[in-house]
């Protein structure tokens, strides 16, 4: 007699979303311990449990990023769902639609099968891990220390922006220096910089909502200067900003610091050592231009502050971004001299 | 000894890899493991372990032929390398060298 055939929803999500070399074997295997015989509860959890494991060993970590959009997604409607009649719906669809490209390139990421892309994106995916760290970091503390000082602000903002340029620029070069693709080298930044963003929005539009009265407290005045009623619309409101604001900045600073990681990392690569001890000397300096104008920035009025804002990003910026190629040309010409005895 | 061993469940993974021999895939070693365990294993997680020693080169592998009772699709075939028999041999010399010498652990064998 004829055994019946395995469940064909776990059987069609395992064919879908179970990643790796393996994927096929892994289905067939299932599939013949359930004509031995094993339950179909069996083969539900082996089929679920294997999809896990899928997601858990994949290194580029496009598979948690899909959930992590799901779950900003589900975050944001729940919040707005909450506040409704309080906002429009302009604001939600931003969102919603730049979301929806975080989503696509997180699905593109995790389809990738080709070895230098997935070098590439595990080096992006690394990165962001240290770069998530660092941005909740500075949000929780903004979030928990309601009196910060000027200067802790300047401090925490300038101290996180400054590692964010930092990371994404070594993220570029360190990808070009596997794969020597400035295309895959860019991507690699722009991985970094999308899969810090979703952890991101994911823990602070949770904060939202487990501590609402503490959310409130935290943007009173804000919210008294606004002039809306409900504070939880207000909150709402502001998280969308904020979320929106995040989803735009980060793609272009991502990009830009991953190409001029990379590009950094091709011009000091294959030079003189010379060339990366004079770097190593005239980075420090440019970085030091570049905090004194933050730091001369903070001291003026809000209005004079962009183009000495701007100007100290830029000059950090650079100066970070061939922080990882000088450190890795030094190092590595280090490795390769000859022992003297 | 510089190298590093294998964790635990690799070994269990690369033991069952060898008593199933020549039809080495992912049913018998599965069931190699469950038997000696006595626990449910996860396909998937014998997979990943399989995936990982490939990597580095402790095991090697090929697609077999589609079969019905797959539903059609190909055995992936595992077999150890000499690379893995080594690391294999090493982990056990690590392990023995541990386990001798405890009184509380002197003569059980389960």
């Amino acid at each position: 007699m004829k055994s019946p055939p395995p469940p064909i929803l776990p059987t069609k999500l395992l064919q879908r979303l179970a990643s790796g070399p393996h994927g096929e074997a892994v289905a067939g295997d299932l599939t013949e311990q359930y004509q031995q015989g094993r339950s179909a509860v069996w083969y539900w959890r082996q089929a679920l449990l294997a999809i896990v494991v899928s997601f858990a060993k994949d290194r580029t970590l496009g598979g948690p990023a899909i959930l992590g959009f799901l779950l900003v997604i589900l975050l944001i409607v729940v919040s707005v769902l909450c506040h409704s009649a309080s906002l429009g719906t302009g604001l939600l669809i931003t969102d919603l639609a730049l979301l929806s490209g975080y989503g696509a390139f997180a699905i593109w990421v995790w389809r990738q099968r080709r070895p230098d892309s997935r070098d590439a994106l595990t080096v992006g995916s690394q990165t962001a891990l240290i770069l998530a760290v660092v941005l909740i970091t500075s949000h929780a503390i903004e979030w928990f220390t309601l009196l910060e000082s000027r200067t802790g602000q300047l401090v925490r903002g300038a101290g996180s922006v400054l590692l964010m340029l930092a990371l994404l620029g070594a993220a570029g070069s360190a990808a070009w220096q596997r794969t020597r693709s400035t295309m895959l080298a860019v991507i690699a930044g722009l991985w970094c910089g999308s899969l810090a963003t979703l952890i991101l929005l994911s823990f602070a539009l949770t904060l939202n909502l487990a501590f609402p009265a503490h959310a409130a407290s935290w943007l009173h005045e804000a919210f008294v200067a606004s002039g809306m009623r409900d504070a939880g619309a207000f909150i709402v409101r502001n998280s969308l900003e904020a979320a929106s604001e995040i989803l735009v900045r980060m793609p272009v600073a991502a990009l830009l610091l991953g190409f001029c990681g990379a590009l950094s990392n091709a011009l000091i690569t294959g030079r003189s050592r010379t060339v990366a001890v004079v770097a190593a000397w005239f980075t420090p300096i440019i970085f030091i231009a570049g905090a004194t104008a933050l730091w001369y920035a903070n001291s003026l009025e809000r209005a004079a502050r962009p183009p000495f804002v701007m100007a100290g990003i830029l000059a950090a910026g650079i100066a970070l971004c061939g922080a990882h190629p000088i450190w890795s040309s030094l190092s590595r010409r280090h490795r390769e001299l000859p022992h003297r005895a | 000894m510089s190298r590093e061993v294998l964790g635990n469940f690799e070994l269990m993974v690369m033991l069952a890899l060898i008593r199933s021999g020549d039809a080495a895939y992912g049913v018998p070693i599965s069931k190699t493991i469950e038997e000696s365990t006595r626990r449910e294993v996860l396909v998937g997680s014998v997979y990943a372990a399989l995936e990982r020693l490939e990597e580095k080169g402790f095991v090697a592998s090929e697609v077999g032929e589609p079969t019905p009772e797959r539903g059609g699709r190909a055995k992936r075939y595992f077999r150890i390398t000499e690379k893995g028999l080594r690391r294999v041999r090493d982990t056990r010399s690590a392990l023995i060298k541990l386990w001798q010498g405890i009184p509380a652990l002197q003569g059980e064998t389960r």
